[in-house]
């Protein structure tokens, strides 16, 4: 079945992209849309499939909502710039956690996984709160690839961790079981897994070591106080574990989940200790001359209310779900939107909204160019070759006793692959297939650990969609100042030559200025990617089996 | 040539270029969206008295039925004026007995639930009883397509005239046109979470509410429906994907769970020698309680109806499908990656990845039609007698017939049989064999020539 003509629209498909960007310098999102064109053609000639531009709108309208929401999105965020709340709040958690910044990364991780949990959008997290710490992150002095790759995990965990995890929903969807009890498994799978992603990433081992830095007072200080919470999370799973009675019925889910955890905390106790940290302490006044330090005192605190609006629409969104979620997300981000003209610094509204507008520009043209990519998939069969494909390896393999085996290897590298063109689109069409063919094993903890495996694929070509975000969102993320207020009353036509001469003359900060690609994101993310595939893996092989239906 | 691409010049030309191509493209795309929007399909239907007649205890009478159409915003206002106000067929015989809700169209991407009622539609007599039939349940539901699953506009049945009928393939969810925004998480009236696209997929929207979201007051127009006429049996046409593991089913509510049995029954006993058909196996399941918004579980908890939901396999619908023509709607047997999973299933000899092997849409249609005749079948076996009907209620209740359940059976009782005759047979329905030659008739054969 691996030599069908799908394979070869497939592969026209890829190697037009491929071109397209890597010669013809094209950007992603047009890349994709002509290889779409090009999928669509040769389906016409050689399969007889209908050739009509309209499966090129079509495409892109899957993508419809989460387009708007990353423009409003980005609006809000820019209005959170401009209005200096964003300087405000930096500066804010700096002077707060200047003595443990491996704490203060551990709350950025949450901070980034947030609107991913309450949207179940990887990409609302990236522009909204990964565009707040990215900026911090980098004046810490970790790599702008090592802060990508921090903040595309945080939104892809994030979008798998509850309450909303859309790829489970979806899949849900698919096999008819309803969305409820997935809280407890989606935690277990996100959260240990992001403790240890970000204590891997932020230290540097070998080569990337950072050089001046050895171990004082206060890193030890720090080491030891999370190693030890670290180790008492696991003992407590250790101690439930000997106190159940020997004839509990969740007496080996308890040894399963200890002996998965506890590989975490070694991996992460490791990464505290053998690797090492790019900042001991942050020294305030070393920031001086990128953050306004004295912010705090010039504007009111008040400038953060629209963050605070926003959380709250958004818990009432999820807690009033058939009055204000019927308002959908875009219009929450432009409601929280407008007090951020009158809270902080003067706002330029038509200013900010086109500079959000033209930021998402690229988002748009990326998620429009991959719904085109996937209806291309869909109207030649691409797609359907891809899963039948993906459901029969373990079919055909000779031993019977290893089909198991197989079937898992065929979720390793299936699931992620097409999660590599779009994770929600993987976890439909493999996802759904892959719950029924596991009969026996428990359909929550199988769907959530395949959502997770789904989500890797946000990190890999030819979409990278979360990387590629985190990669643009670090290339832009060194410009949190608010602009000057002369430039406020530009008028629009001078403003593209003033943006782009500000972009030339950014302040040189400790790193060299340096292009971040969504492949330097996923090549720095391979440890804990294959960390997160292993511990998605072991989830089906062995939590599903114990799990209690 | 590079210098020009990076100057000013050169930007403003290929940004303009670009925007120019996707104008031009966004109005091509948008006119024959708009002719397939517009686009009515054809269901024959002639409004008026017919006259039939019975034997009444050895005296024949002659009686006159009438054939009517309703609206959906007679049962849910808001539909008034709205693209989803769509028609509720009428055949009453004006005689007193029990009446029959088919639904079809409720996911216009599954079409042999649409033209199974529309088979119904254009051929049944209707001699005691109510008949009322709905082709497109969701009829916003019709006016697009859904994103990124490449499906063609129109697929056409030949009538025995040679005249093409065409039908709509449109999207499973309610157009945006009528319900936008959706919310990130569609949590259903009974509180259980489903995705956002759901919010607008009929089949979850159930019981409905007058004043709740398009798609929601599209449901309640049903229930109501159900409700004010005191509708017996509900039978929701669906398809699935053949990988789909509940296919070739019956799904019922537990009230309705003895009917289904039966109606399995008649089905496996079907038989017709001469094109080599010895029974149609179907399977019946119980409507799970946890799973909200669906007809076989909220009409029957919402309403007194006895609710039934009908899947057949349906390759246009599939993941594993290969490329996607309007060929695939109506012959979806054909399809290359259904017919290479089947093989490998038979060689391997191991677990499954389909479930029903994907047939014809006449196949399919038929399959649809027969098992709604055999529910009627089985309603008239189980329900005619007060004893049987106890018996029934006895069994799927696994406990003691209380007064309610005395009272409601009683009723059915009184109501007496169903007399619904001319429905076209499953193998005059599926014009291939099970060794793929071509039969004379077909659903074609069933349906009338369009007007015009």
């Amino acid at each position: 079945m691996i030599w069908e003509i799908e394979l070869l629209y497939f592969a026209a498909m890829i190697v037009t992209f491929v071109v397209l960007l890597l010669v013809a310098k094209m950007p992603s999102g047009l890349a994709l849309m002509c290889s779409a064109v090009v999928g669509i053609t040769l389906g016409a000639i050689f399969s007889g499939t209908e050739w009509n531009l309209r499966h090129l709108i079509e495409g892109s309208f899957g993508y419809f909502d989460t387009i708007l929401v990353i423009i409003t999105a980005m609006i809000f965020i820019a209005g959170l710039k401009a209005s200096g709340a964003i300087e405000y709040i930096s500066v804010f958690l700096v002077k707060i956690f200047k003595k443990a910044p491996t704490v203060l990364l551990l709350v950025f991780m949450l901070l980034v996984m947030l609107p991913g949990m309450i949207t179940g959008s990887s990409l609302a997290a990236i522009v909204s709160c990964g565009a707040i710490v990215a900026p911090i992150m980098i004046k810490m002095g970790i790599p702008k690839k090592k802060v990508g790759a921090i903040i595309a995990f945080g939104a892809v965990l994030g979008m798998i961790a509850p309450p909303i995890n859309v790829p489970v929903m979806v899949i849900c969807d698919v096999v008819d079981i309803p969305y409820s009890g997935f809280t407890a498994p989606l935690i277990c799978l996100t959260f240990p897994l992001a403790i240890f992603v970000v204590l891997w990433l932020s230290r540097g081992f070998g080569k990337e070591a950072p050089k001046r830095i050895g171990m004082n007072k206060n890193t030890l200080i720090e080491n030891i106080v999370l190693s030890s919470i670290l180790l008492l999370v696991s003992l407590t799973f250790l101690i439930l574990y000997l106190s159940s009675p020997k004839e509990a019925s969740n007496k080996k889910l308890l040894l399963v989940l200890f002996i998965l955890f506890t590989a975490l905390v070694i991996g992460s106790i490791l990464a505290v200790w053998l690797r090492k940290p790019y900042c001991e302490e942050i020294i305030v006044e070393e920031l001086a001359d990128s953050l306004n330090l004295e912010i705090t005192s010039e504007l009111k605190p008040y400038v953060l209310a629209p963050l605070f609006i926003i959380i709250i629409l958004f818990v009432l969104q999820s807690v009033l779900p058939r009055s204000v979620g019927l308002l959908g997300s875009p219009l929450l981000f432009v409601i929280a939107f407008i007090p951020s003209l009158f809270v902080g610094r003067k706002v330029n509204a038509f200013k900010v909204v086109s500079d959000g507008i033209a930021k998402s520009i690229s988002a748009m043209a990326l998620l429009i160019g991959v719904g085109m990519f996937v209806e291309a998939l869909t109207l030649t069969g691409a797609r359907g070759y891809f899963v039948i494909n993906a459901l029969s390896l373990p079919m055909t393999s000779m031993a019977n006793q290893w089909r198991y085996l197989w079937q898992y290897i065929s979720i390793a590298i299936a699931v992620p692959i097409f999660g590599g063109i779009s994770a929600f689109g993987s976890a439909s069409i493999l996802g759904g297939p892959f719950v029924m063919a596991l009969i026996g094993y428990n359909e929550i903890i199988v769907s959530s650990a395949l959502s997770l495996v789904a989500a890797i694929g946000e990190f890999l070509p030819p979409t990278a969609m979360s990387a590629t975000f985190a990669a643009k969102t670090v290339n832009e993320a060194l410009d949190v100042k608010a602009l000057p207020d002369e430039t406020i009353k530009e008028d629009s036509e001078e403003l593209d030559i003033k943006l782009s001469r500000e972009e030339v003359s950014q302040p040189e900060v400790s790193q060299p200025k340096e292009e971040i690609k969504y492949i330097h994101i996923t090549k720095t993310a391979l440890v804990p990617l294959i960390v997160t595939l292993a511990y998605a893996l072991l989830f089906i092989m062995f939590v599903a089996v114990h799990w209690p239906e | 040539m590079k210098e020009f691409l990076n100057s000013k010049k050169g930007n403003i030309i290929i940004s303009c270029s670009i925007l120019l191509v996707a104008v031009i493209i966004t109005v091509i795309v948008g006119i024959s969206y708009k002719k397939f929007s517009n686009y009515q399909t054809y269901f024959y239907f002639q409004e008026g008295k017919y006259t039939y007649s019975y034997d009444d205890g050895g005296t024949l009478r002659e009686v006159e039925g009438e054939k009517s159409v309703q609206k959906f915003s007679q049962y849910s206002p808001k539909l008034k004026n709205t693209v989803g106000d769509a028609d509720i067929y009428v055949i009453d015989s004006k005689r007193e007995g029990p009446s029959l809700l088919v639904l079809g169209g409720t996911h216009p991407n599954e079409p042999s639930g649409q033209v199974a009622a529309t088979v119904l539609l254009e051929n049944a007599v209707v001699t005691r009883g109510k008949l009322f039939i709905i082709t497109e349940a969701n009829k916003s539901a019709y006016t697009h397509s859904h994103p990124q699953e490449a499906s063609p506009y129109y697929y056409s049945i030949k009538t025995k005239n040679g005249v093409e009928r065409i039908f709509k393939f449109g999207s499973r969810a309610t157009n945006t046109n009528e319900q936008w925004p959706v919310p990130d998480i569609y949590v259903h009236s009974s509180g259980q979470k489903l995705t956002a696209n759901d919010t607008k997929n009929l089949n979850r929207a159930y019981p409905g509410s007058e004043n709740g979201t398009y798609t929601e007051r599209v449901a309640y127009a049903i229930t109501n429906l159900i409700k004010e006429n005191d509708i017996t049996v509900t039978i929701d046409l669906h398809e699935a994907s053949p990988e789909y593991n509940n296919i070739n089913s019956v799904t019922a509510h537990q009230r309705a769970l003895a009917l289904a049995a039966n109606a399995s029954l008649n089905m496996e006993l079907y038989m017709d020698i001469a094109n080599g058909i010895d029974g149609v196996g179907i399977s019946v399941n119980e409507s799970p309680f946890t799973l909200h918004g669906l007809t076989h579980r909220e009409l029957g908890d919402y309403t007194n109806t006895l609710a039934l939901l009908c899947e057949t396999s349906n390759a246009s619908q599939g993941k594993l499908r290969g490329k996607f023509t309007s060929d695939l709607i109506v012959n979806g047997q054909h399809d290359k990656f259904y017919q290479k999973a089947l093989e490998l299933q038979e060689r391997e000899n191991n677990d499954k990845i389909v479930y029903a092997a994907p047939t014809t849409l006449d196949e399919r249609v038929a399959r649809h039609v027969l098992t709604i005749e055999s529910i009627i079948k089985g309603y008239n076996a189980i329900y005619n007698t007060l004893d049987n009907a106890y018996q029934s209620y006895y069994e799927t209740h696994e406990a003691k017939i209380d007064e309610s359940m005395k009272l409601e059976a009683d009723h059915y009782a009184k109501l007496g049989k169903f007399e619904i005759s001319n429905i076209p047979s499953y193998s005059d329905l599926n014009n291939v064999d099970a060794d793929g030659n071509s039969l004379n008739k077909g659903v074609g054969y069933f349906l009338h020539d369009p007007l015009n």
